[in-house]
């Protein structure tokens, strides 16, 4: 059986690492921070950790409503 | 993974606890406008839900005690169900997800507004109800819906719910702090790297399970790096309370220069005897908290503040935001004059034009003595030259010279 990917976990570690990225080469001094550009991308950064755990709930939810259902 | 609780949507009533039978309850009604708050309260003790209502809408002017008390009640009082004799369970109980979205809501809130303005009992203010004993109450609050969202809640009881949770917001809060810290002296690189092995952890983690829980230190370490980020705020320019009140031009620093990383930045110049002709270009520099510099009353100053997030309040001005700014007198030429270049990364910087005002009267346009226009209009007629202006620049520079060239000759007699 395939394993399932956890889609919460998933995107929040892509916008961890695109968040962190962008947060090293600000501090390595390559780029400049605005304090509206950082507040923007936080907000997208918990906005899709958000959205996929939404997303990731209701396809758990759908799951576990299939296993409950008995078989025919 | 299910969202919802095991509770059930609907309970019967326990035996002998029915409404006839045992002891009244109070429940939310179903004759509702908002959320049956005022419906369920009538019913209690017996009086119109309209009586209540309008309670609710006066208790609006008197703090907004009302609003939280009504928030409160929608979210924890249970619901009449749709058959008599039947309650549905209180609306925090019946989803996992909105008790940790509400006990997290309520804990930012209490924090940001806590640190924001901390004032025990803001009542003489008129301002909303949300004073220290509310703020620790519900941080408590936060903490046990965080710990019952979790599941762990029914195990451990309320008492150890609220403590377990107060333990875990301790701990991140620590966490926060360090990543802070960190940042704001130099070690950004390191934190950044941290957040990027985070961020790969539970991408690898995604493909095994996953590990949501990770999500909770990527944000500790991410807000207060982007806080830094955003605002190079750095504490390598000293932290705590600076108060600085030359009394004379010359004991102003050569670099013209006072600067904090994070505290409290006291510049007062109202001891310094201003002559005509002098012009001190001054830059104040804070990191974060609050930086206040006074001045007198005729003195002229061109101003250039900025503040990438907070507030100024310069001469009755009020800018608040983020990347704000103030200027006033640009292009200015009379003396004396000061030209003050103001910046302060987070919190609050204050221009007090006013002779007597207490630079520490976070209020300080209260008084009959001085109003707001009137602090902003003195800051503009102080910077009008008059046509004795030209000389009087001419004989100030001749005074500076004077007492530039006694003082050689007192240090050549020593």
């Amino acid at each position: 059986m395939r394993r399932s990917v956890d889609v919460e976990s998933l995107a929040a570690g892509i916008a961890v690492i695109a968040v962190g990225t962008i947060m090293l080469l600000d501090q390595s001094g390559s780029i400049e921070l605005t304090a509206t550009l950082v507040g923007a991308l936080n907000a997208a950064m918990i906005g899709v950790i958000l959205l996929a755990g939404g997303l990731g709930r209701d396809r758990d939810t759908g799951a576990d409503e299939e296993e409950d259902r008995p078989e025919r | 993974m299910s969202d919802q609780n095991p509770t059930p949507e609907t309970q019967p009533i326990e035996p002998g606890g029915s409404e006839q039978d045992g002891p009244k309850r109070l429940l939310r009604s179903r004759d509702r406008m908002l959320a049956g708050v005022a419906g369920g309260i009538g019913n209690y003790f017996n009086i119109d839900a309209n009586i209540v209502r309008i309670a609710f809408a006066l208790s609006i002017m008197f703090g907004g005690l009302g609003v939280v008390a009504y928030v409160a009640l929608a979210l924890f009082v249970p619901e009449e169900g749709d058959q008599p004799g039947e309650i549905k369970p209180p609306v925090i109980q019946r989803s996992r997800a909105l008790g940790i979205a509400a006990g997290v809501a309520a804990a930012l809130f209490v924090l940001s507004w806590g640190l924001a303005d901390f004032d025990p009992w803001p009542f003489d203010r008129g301002g909303w109800f949300f004073g220290g004993p509310l703020l620790f109450l519900l941080l408590a609050v936060g903490a046990y819906l965080v710990v019952r969202g979790t599941g762990r809640g029914r195990d451990l009881g309320w008492l150890g719910a609220v403590l377990f949770g107060l333990a875990v917001f301790v701990g991140l809060g620590i966490a926060f702090a360090v990543a802070f810290w960190a940042g704001a002296t130099g070690h950004g690189v390191i934190v950044a790297s941290l957040l990027i092995g985070i961020g790969v952890m539970l991408v690898i983690a995604a493909f095994n399970g996953g590990a949501r829980w990770l999500i909770a230190p990527a944000l500790v370490l991410a807000v207060p790096l982007a806080f830094v980020a955003a605002t190079d705020v750095s504490f390598g320019d000293g932290v705590g309370e600076r108060q600085y009140r030359p009394a004379t031009i010359d004991a102003i620093p050569d670099d013209r220069t006072y600067e904090l990383g994070i505290g409290h930045l006291v510049v007062d110049l109202r001891n310094i005897d201003w002559q005509s002709g002098d012009v001190v270009a001054l830059d104040v520099d804070l990191g974060m908290g609050q930086a206040a510099v006074a001045v007198p009353e005729d003195l002229c100053v061109v101003t250039n503040i900025s503040a990438s997030m907070g507030a100024i309040n310069a001469a009755g001005d009020h800018a608040a935001g983020f990347d704000t700014s103030h200027q006033i007198n640009h292009g200015a030429d009379a003396t004396p004059r000061l030209e003050l270049d103001g910046e302060v990364q987070i919190g609050e910087f204050r221009l007090i034009n006013d002779d007597d005002a207490d630079i520490d009267d976070p209020h300080p346009w209260d008084d009959d003595d001085l109003t707001e226009s009137d602090a902003r209009a003195a800051l503009e007629e102080a910077c009008v030259a008059d046509p004795a202006d030209g000389e009087a620049e001419e004989d100030g520079a001749d005074t500076q010279r004077e007492r530039a060239g006694n003082a050689c000759r007192d240090r050549e007699r020593r």
